[in-house]
């Protein structure tokens, strides 16, 4: 894909105003990373939310398990 | 046979456990597959403890471990992972009590329409809490890299959520 020419993308401040420059035309503001800050706040608290909701269920009882079984046949 | 492993090694890996699933229910969208990708990572990281050398970022290898196993099966079974748009939003979910909002539907269905580089790259990012070098590397990439699909990430999830709103405008 275009991964190349993205990594190159910091030193090429011009085009990389032109591009901005071409997407404001649309109907929204676009902030430094093409994003107006509210959408970009909406999509990192999203994000978050998602992760963190999972992140703080408890575990499976089978993680624990295993961790006990392998610790178990190591001591054999 | 396993090999015996530090206290503190163990204690370490059920610490993490429960942002690594986090980070597989992220990546792969099922939560039972997500749970077997845990627990092939935590046999993985157990069977090779020689090779993890303490001090360093454990949480960032455990990353690693997860995302190479779950990229390496998805190779492997492309047809059968192959998705319907969202299915992936639909096995997510979380029991509505707990986030009833729309929002949250349209976000997971969103996200879950990204390329697979581009979701890994801000779930790391934007969720997991790493920083563009870590992620880099647990990744196997540039930091450069890492930004751009970031980025094109935000871009295209910004775009999508835009839409969603505005054609509720429209139906309401």
């Amino acid at each position: 894909m275009n991964e190349k020419n993205d990594l190159k993308r910091p030193k090429s401040k011009a085009k990389t105003r032109t591009q901005s420059e071409e997407s404001s035309q649309g109907k929204r503001p676009r902030g430094q990373q093409g994003l107006s800050p509210a959408l970009q706040d909406h999509i990192g608290r999203q994000l978050r939310a998602m992760f963190d909701d999972v992140a703080q269920e408890p575990v499976p009882p089978r993680f624990l398990q295993l961790l006990k079984d392998l610790e178990q046949s190591g001591d054999k | 046979m396993p090999p015996k492993v530090s206290a503190n090694f163990r204690d370490s890996l059920i610490k993490e456990m429960a942002s690594l699933r986090a980070f597989a229910i992220s990546l792969c969208g099922d939560r039972e597959r997500a749970d077997d990708l845990v627990q092939e990572t935590l046999f993985k990281a157990w069977s090779h403890f020689d090779s993890f050398q303490e001090g360093t970022n454990l949480k960032a290898w455990l990353f690693t471990i997860l995302r190479n196993t779950y990229f390496s099966e998805r190779r492997k079974r492309k047809r059968e992972v192959e998705d319907a748009d969202g299915k992936y939003a639909d096995r997510l979910v979380a029991p509505p009590e707990q986030h009833g909002h729309m929002d949250m539907q349209d976000f997971l269905k969103a996200l879950s329409s990204l390329p697979d580089d581009q979701r890994e790259a801000l779930v790391l990012i934007g969720a997991a809490g790493f920083s563009y070098e870590e992620a880099a590397e647990i990744s196997g990439c540039a930091v450069g890299t890492i930004k751009s699909r970031v980025n094109r990430a935000r871009n295209r999830l910004g775009d999508m959520l835009n839409l969603v709103t505005e054609f509720e405008n429209v139906d309401a």
